[in-house]
């Protein structure tokens, strides 16, 4: 993302600029309408009645993954156009939220590739299209010779550290040492700049923050059952806890029956966590957007001309962007409406 | 003599690829219910997986999916070897090396990998069933009608040849007979 800062006209011009801003966000009538659509036609027609307009797909192979590029740049631009405007610090923050979550997948992908022999043009066209944050240039770091090469050449950014876990790479040969000391960093450079937002604006980011790290910790307790895990192995798997803590995660561990553990950790958590005794993981996430869906719309009720409206703009706008990504490939693949529905959070009350 | 020697061994190779055929037909039958059931059992856990895998694309989306996917080091590597049933032979396939997941898997993708995990075994077993259970069927086939060759048309149609030149030495004995009766006739009448 490059952004060209506009001189701020105040957090009121703002707010006005994005309540127009959620209006244009599709409304559940619009996203049935386009999980009911007839294949990839049909939801590429319905989109053109929709603000995304007509969208062109480059890749007539795959046109699921034409799709998620596409809404994946329409989310950076809509990103991108309230930075522009917004006050330095709230845009700073904005900036670097999004960006440093999207420049850790990206070199997750980057390191995947390079693991797997995967040509350059392929990690290329795998990358969300943003443009690098801290680690350098993706082109270069794409076209590196290995994923040694990869490592070697983020030495000087934030993520040189992850060079300390080279040994357990090679010990393993696997990438999961690499994968899980960037999903730690991310999660405290996240909170980290956090303290750049003015102490008012802090709790609807703080709150969506620890919401979405205590959900994954469970989902990762939940992969981590039925082995037995000293306290040093606890503290390294979740080096950020919140509402979920330590002892409580080993329980899930260690529980014979989850049900009761998980009922044990009250609202939001239980309700979250609830497709889990059908093993449906993935429904948990849906859960996860929903209740980051109904955080947002409190927060922006509280405050309807602050940060948080604009906070709320950027995760309605995200999960209409990761309900679009999965409505695009189940008609690609053809899957019936319902089951589409099912993955879908009602976007917008 | 020659004749009745080949049809004697022709009538007990009849017997045996008789026996065979039963022996086969009796194989067919329990394999075939033993793969109805191993089938119903698969497909219900293609279905799970195929679901556990439908969810992790929704929830992660293609990009992400095919990019975790890479981290699955080893191709899963295989050597069919033949064996043999009653003469039948078919594929046995032997597992060297099975795919190893070497990142830290999203969970739902984690999921979808160990239910495609659990029955990879069983889809490979399948297939060697199957390819098994298609061999014997041929086989049966191709042993029911080697039978009802020999029992319908090679073993009338020998003994047919065996009657005729029997009843053609019968005659030209009969004839025989007849020529030396005439020719003992005619030389006791011209020396009377």
């Amino acid at each position: 993302m490059v952004i060209t800062k506009k001189p701020s006209l105040g957090i009121r011009y703002v707010n006005l600029r994005v309540h127009a801003r959620i209006a244009d966000l599709l409304t559940m009538e619009q996203m049935q309408e386009l999980a009911e659509a007839p294949g990839v036609e049909g939801f590429l027609e319905k989109l053109g009645d929709t603000p995304y307009e007509i969208v062109a797909i480059d890749d007539a192979e795959r046109p699921d993954i034409s799709l998620e590029r596409v809404f994946y740049k329409k989310f950076i631009e809509r990103i991108e156009k309230i930075v522009e405007i917004t006050p330095k610090k709230i845009g700073k923050f904005l900036m670097s939220y999004y960006q440093m979550r999207f420049e850790v997948v990206n070199l997750k992908r980057i390191l995947r590739g390079k693991f797997s022999n995967a040509s350059n043009d392929e990690i290329k066209v795998s990358l969300i299209p943003i443009h690098p944050y801290m680690a350098g240039d993706f082109e270069a770091l794409s076209n590196a010779e290995s994923l040694e090469k990869v490592v070697e050449m983020l030495q000087g950014t934030p993520y040189a550290a992850v060079n300390d876990q080279m040994g357990l790479y090679k010990e393993y040969d696997a990438l999961w040492p690499l994968e899980l000391w960037l999903n730690h960093k991310n999660a405290s450079m996240i909170l980290e700049t956090v303290k750049n937002l003015p102490q008012k604006n802090r709790n609807i980011v703080i709150k969506l923050v620890k919401l979405e790290t205590d959900i994954e910790n469970v989902l990762i307790a939940i992969k981590q059952r039925g082995r037995e895990t000293s306290v040093e192995e606890l503290e390294g798997m979740f080096p950020a806890t919140y509402g979920i803590a330590l002892p409580q995660l080993e329980e899930i561990i260690e529980a014979e029956n989850i049900r009761p553990v998980i009922q044990g950790l009250g609202t939001p958590y239980a309700e979250i966590l609830g497709p889990i005794y059908e093993g449906d993981v993935a429904l948990i996430r849906t859960y996860l957007r929903l209740a980051k869906y109904e955080h947002a719309k409190t927060s922006r009720s509280t405050d309807e001309f602050g940060f948080n409206v604009i906070m709320a703009y950027l995760v309605y706008s995200e999960i209409e962007k990761d309900n679009l990504v999965g409505i695009a490939w189940g008609k690609a693949q053809g899957l019936a409406s319902t089951k589409l529905l099912k993955y879908v959070v009602i976007p917008r009350g | 003599m020659d004749m009745k020697r080949r049809i004697g061994f022709i009538e007990r190779g009849t017997e045996f690829l008789k026996l065979k055929r039963d022996q086969l037909a009796k194989e067919l039958t329990t394999s075939l219910d033993v793969l109805k059931g191993r089938r119903r059992l698969l497909m219900d856990n293609l279905q799970q997986a195929y679901t556990a895998l439908t969810a992790a694309y929704l929830s992660l989306g293609p990009q992400e999916v095919q990019s975790q996917a890479k981290s699955i080091k080893y191709a899963l590597e295989i050597e069919v070897l033949p064996m043999s049933v009653m003469g039948v032979r078919y594929p046995f396939v032997k597992i060297g090396a099975k795919p190893q997941v070497t990142a830290e898997l999203d969970i739902t993708l984690s999921v979808a990998s160990d239910r495609i995990y659990e029955i990879l075994d069983d889809i490979i077993r399948l297939a060697e069933f199957e390819s098994r259970v298609e061999r014997i069927a041929d086989e049966l086939g191709k042993t029911a009608r080697k039978v009802n060759a020999l029992e319908n048309i090679i073993i009338p149609e020998y003994k047919r040849i065996i009657k005729f030149i029997e009843d053609k030495l019968d005659e030209e004995a009969l004839e025989e007979l007849v020529r030396m009766k005439l020719i003992g006739g005619a030389k006791s009448s011209r020396r009377e």
